[in-house]
């Protein structure tokens, strides 16, 4: 069996909205037939944190450093306008 | 049985599941997905109840010897929002809030009385915090929703008001913020930036790279945990250092701390979880009916918290807050498990000081000095909310409380207002003019929030 990609979802606690996020993005993809797992972190780890283990950094802030893994800013997912765009570009940097 | 007798028998994990699963099923959410959020909220509460009961049993008889043995008298533990969320959810007014709350949106934006639809239901757990409180302040339901009400016109006019200045400074279109512990600093950092400006101090600029690498340790929530942990237990235990059993008692109390500190906020996100359907199934439906009115959607401040000057400056001021909590003589509030939600109290204020951290630092320290008097004030009202919201604290537990919520001055005034008939009107009165002031004085109310408006733009206005 294939090993599931990875995306961590960053949000400012971690908790709540990253939360919303991570929903999104599973059935988003799963409607697209890609299945990945997600798990979630707050700004404040992220410095601490190594990056092998993921394959995309899904944010809900504006990050400014330089992780080694592609990100992307999912705030359109929590809104509703634009989310496909936002699906296709987690697509194109995921594969 | 009376409903009010069935009611407290079976606890709110068992009332709130269900009525969040009839709510869902109303909202036409599939069986199995409402079944889920149901489920997930239930055992959301029940753990909130137990961990809060846990962490307070390990610490209160430090605690309570650290006030007695020293001259540390701060008796009052501070537990986390997430406690704070459960009591409002548990609460009489937490079961109606999300139907009411958008209620009152809609008949806002009909009024134009704001702009901003708040799409983010999972924070209207603050307007029913406002209202659990003071439906326990005052006995009453009905005021508890009044208490609701206020707080959300103030936060949707907030939210207004801040528009430009923060969608231009974060760089979110369309976006508003309505997080009441965010919005509601937003006339204290106005009217302190002004001052600081008169007086040249905005003239200092930190530089965020380095302070935030040196400083990101104190972001680590277990770390912190451990830290405030072990110093309750050797201030406490400082006279009998000697003895093996109250070296056991600090590293308890250390990693207890640390433990409670680390997990408890992630029990929210079932809360959380449990709502997505709702508040997915309600956001569908009300963007559907979007006018050609150019309306801001609501969002958390959680979009924010990654800016540099805000992390930083919500870091900078973690240290103060144990320092301002020891040195005030009137504080009685142990600040532990809130210290990391500064980025929240600070998100909004950053755009006003144009991300000028020393500026940022003095508005934070000088407002927690002010907060730290109102949560001493508020937390016997907070401890009686959580007993009543199912949390089993030791009978020796002189208080528990959340920082993030427990400084703020909007809790404070809403509960003594609205004690008053006469100081209610007086209330609509502050939004009457709020209100007017946003429609007829534009410019100046944005330029205070530090949007610079241009020329050409100001002439459309």
């Amino acid at each position: 069996m294939k090993e599931k990609k990875v995306i961590l979802v960053v949000c400012g606690s971690g908790i709540a909205t990253s939360t919303a996020a991570a929903q999104e993005i599973k059935e988003k993809l799963a409607e697209r037939g890609i299945y990945v797992e997600t798990r979630q972190t707050n700004v404040f780890a992220l410095a601490s944190r190594n990056f092998e283990d993921v394959s995309l950094i899904a944010s809900t802030c504006r990050l400014e450093d330089d992780y080694g893994v592609p990100v992307v800013n999912v705030v359109p997912l929590l809104t509703g306008i634009n989310e496909d765009k936002v699906i296709e570009e987690i697509i194109k940097k995921l594969l | 049985m009376s409903i009010n007798e069935i009611f407290n028998t079976l606890g709110s994990s068992i009332i709130l599941p269900l009525f969040i699963f009839i709510f869902a099923l109303f909202l036409r959410v599939k069986v199995g997905k409402a079944f889920r959020s149901a489920l997930m909220i239930g055992i959301a509460l029940l753990l909130i109840g137990i961990l809060v009961g846990f962490f307070t049993n390990q610490i209160t008889p430090s605690v309570n010897d650290m006030v007695k043995n020293s001259n540390v008298h701060l008796p009052y533990i501070d537990v986390g929002w997430g406690a704070a969320a459960a009591i409002a959810f548990a609460s009489k007014v937490g079961l109606l809030v999300i139907p009411f709350a958008i209620g009152v949106n809609l008949i806002a934006l009909v009024l134009r009385l704001t702009d901003t639809l708040n799409i983010d239901v999972w924070n209207y757990w603050h307007y029913a915090f406002v209202g659990a409180l003071t439906a326990a302040f005052t006995g009453s339901i009905w005021l508890g929703f009044l208490a609701a009400l206020i707080a959300e016109l103030f936060s949707l006019f907030l939210a207004d008001w801040m528009q430009p200045s923060a969608a231009k400074y974060y760089g979110y279109e369309g976006i508003s913020f309505t997080t009441i512990s965010s919005v509601e600093y937003i006339p204290y950092a106005v009217a302190v930036n002004w001052i600081l400006d008169k007086i040249g101090i905005g003239k200092i600029h930190l530089e965020p790279k380095v302070l935030k690498e040196r400083l990101q340790f104190f972001g680590e929530p277990a770390f912190i945990g451990l830290v405030i942990g072990l110093a309750i237990g050797l201030i406490a235990y400082w006279h009998s250092l000697n003895t093996f059993q109250s070296w056991v008692t600090i590293l308890l109390d250390g990693i207890g701390t640390a433990a409670f500190v680390q997990i408890f906020p992630h029990i929210p996100a079932l809360l959380m979880e449990g709502l997505i359907p709702i508040s997915n199934s309600l956001k569908e439906t009300l963007s559907k009916r979007k006018s050609k009115r150019n309306i801001y959607l609501g969002m958390d401040t959680a979009l924010c918290v990654g800016e540099a000057s805000t992390l930083t400056s919500s870091l900078i001021l973690i240290p103060i807050a144990i320092f301002l909590m020891v040195v005030l003589p009137y504080n009685k509030f142990l600040w532990i498990a809130d210290l990391t939600s500064f980025p929240w109290f600070i998100a909004l204020i950053t755009p006003i000081t144009q991300g000028n951290i020393l500026k940022n630092v003095i508005i934070g320290a000088s407002y927690l000095a002010i907060g730290d008097l109102i949560i001493t004030k508020l937390t016997p009202l907070f401890t009686q909310a959580a007993i009543s919201a199912g949390s089993k604290l030791p009978s020796e537990a002189v208080g528990i409380g959340a920082g993030s919520e427990g400084i703020s001055y909007f809790h404070w005034l809403i509960y003594h207002a609205i004690a008053h008939p006469l100081t209610i009107v007086l209330v609509f009165l502050v939004y009457g003019i709020c209100i007017w002031a946003l429609k007829h004085r534009r410019n100046a109310m944005y330029r205070a929030t530090g949007y610079i408006v241009n020329s050409s733009e100001s002439n459309q206005l």
